[in-house]
């Protein structure tokens, strides 16, 4: 006994799979009752467009979030115009896992989101537009810092702009200044805004907070 | 954007401002710098405007933060990250390894079936060989258990290297002076490893995220996958954990380097704590190879 190399030629194994991998068989594996046979049918379906509406179904009613993170994975390289429609109806998902799903999916598709963050950032939900305020804190788009401002010098609800005026500490610019003395005069009695707003200042501009 | 060209000096940095890059590059990474490494992160972030022909850092961290390509925070990450493999680094998951995970892993599995070991990146073959080294010194469960160590990596190059087995002094440094004696042979300044050790690890060549890994990395029981994800957007450092899941057998382990969190990838892992170490799992009822 003791170390030994492997068997095979290299750390190869023989993929021998215990149920058929074609299309059919897979769409049908997702509705299986075993979870870790809908998760595979996924990893195998990912990427495939013929499975899109089937992943993007099974999302709305799996509960397992094994399942649901590689559901998430297998749409996301086939993440088109039309994809990205459905999965913004998910941001109101009452499933957190389906929701941040949805929005970590979307963090890493600025230009589709972008198409869409008007729309969002109008939905009567405000937990919508919170997600949509979270997603544009962490994406890489040369407006993000523009929607925000949008964000914190209109919407009336104040989880929605204290949100925003977190997100802003780190993707301000010289600009949110000057918004954020509309914004503290919008909701002069609101100390935990103004608190957030000296932050923004402090990360912004120096000054103390 | 403010450019002058790379040959200007970097402004200073100031308190706010490297208040604001650490709470950034801590959301993005997971790591976060204690006022005590100030010197450090001010040094790189300068070196990294130099380069990029920022004499601001406020313009600096714009560019940084919305550069569509993402390249300027990788190039960001990998300064800020220190990349050097030795012997023996991070010891205390090797200790982890063959004071808990070992035992618990041998009486996991059935009599006969050997037990498998995946250490990704190879880079030049520290990290492998300690892991053979430390299991010869520490592990008496080889007497009755045979384990096999993989070894992979994308770079031919490192490869290798790893299959010379030749290091410097600087490399073998932490190896107590009994061990680097039974196991390497000095020549100069060069320490060179025995055949016995450099035999027991499969060495290949591999892309963690490329087609075929799913394929052909399976049934492991521990997983070494140390300063590897830190480098992957996110997207990819997901779509990794989900392929290092897939190789794992279930009730099987993963190390990651110990500024990496998986639970901040993904919640496929249960979350075990040896002491001070962190251990990730693949829990035992889930995900046997379809």
């Amino acid at each position: 006994m003791g170390l030994r190399k492997s068997r095979g030629e290299s750390a190869a194994q023989a993929d021998r799979r215990q149920s058929r991998r074609d299309l059919t068989s897979l769409i049908d594996d997702l509705q299986n009752e075993a979870a870790d046979v809908r998760r595979w049918a996924a990893r195998d379906l990912s990427n495939n467009l013929e499975a899109r509406r089937a992943l993007l179904d099974r999302i709305d009613v799996e509960h397992e979030p094994m399942v649901l993170e590689a559901l998430f994975s297998a749409i996301e390289d086939m993440c088109d115009e039309e994809v990205a429609g459905e999965v913004l109806i998910k941001l109101k998902s009452e499933d957190a896992q389906v929701r941040n799903g949805a929005i970590e999916l979307l963090q890493n598709k600025p230009v589709l989101f972008a198409s869409h963050v008007n729309e969002l950032l109008n939905d009567e939900d405000s937990d919508v537009r919170i997600f949509a305020v979270d997603v544009i804190g962490a994406i890489r788009h040369p407006d993000a810092a523009l929607w925000l401002h949008d964000v914190v010098l209109n919407d009336k609800n104040i989880n929605v702009v204290g949100t925003a005026i977190d997100k802003l500490s780190e993707i301000g610019n010289s600009e949110t200044l000057e918004v954020l003395d509309k914004v503290s005069a919008r909701f002069s009695n609101e100390a935990y805004i103004q608190f957030a707003i000296r932050c923004v200042r402090h990360a912004v501009a120096g000054e103390e907070i | 954007m403010t450019s002058i060209g790379a040959a200007a000096a970097a402004e200073e940095i100031s308190d706010a401002d490297f208040d604001r890059f650490r709470s950034m590059f801590y959301r993005k990474t997971g790591i976060y710098f204690e006022d005590s490494k100030r010197y450090f992160v001010d040094k790189r972030l300068k070196d990294r405007m130099k380069q990029t022909g920022h004499t601001l850092f406020k313009s600096y961290f714009t560019f940084m933060r919305f550069q569509a390509s993402g390249d300027e925070l990788q190039s960001l990450v990998n300064a800020m990250t220190v990349n050097e493999t030795y012997f023996f680094r991070e010891e205390y998951q090797f200790e982890t390894m063959c004071r808990h995970l070992m035992d618990e892993l041998d009486n996991m599995r059935p009599a006969g079936e050997d037990l498998r070991i995946w250490s990704v990146p190879s880079s030049t073959g520290e990290e492998p060989y300690s892991i053979a080294i430390y299991l010869l010194e520490y592990w008496k469960g080889l007497e009755h258990r045979d384990v096999e160590i993989v070894s992979s990596d994308i770079d031919t190059s490192v490869l290798e290297h790893a299959k010379r087995g030749i290091y410097s002094k600087r490399s073998v440094q932490n190896i107590p002076l009994t061990m680097r004696q039974r196991y390497f042979t000095q020549h100069g300044n060069e320490f060179h490893l025995c055949s016995d050790i450099k035999d027991s690890v499969t060495l290949c060549l591999a892309n963690i995220l490329g087609a075929e890994v799913p394929g052909r990395f399976r049934s492991f029981d521990l997983i070494y996958c140390r300063n590897l994800l830190i480098y992957f957007d996110d997207d990819s450092r997901r779509r990794a954990a989900q392929v290092l899941y897939d190789a794992l057998k279930p009730g099987g382990y993963i190390f990651l380097g110990h500024s990496e969190s998986m639970s901040r990838i993904c919640s496929l892992f249960k979350v075990k704590k040896f002491g001070d170490v962190i251990v990730y799992q693949k829990p035992t009822n889930e995900g046997a190879f379809r």
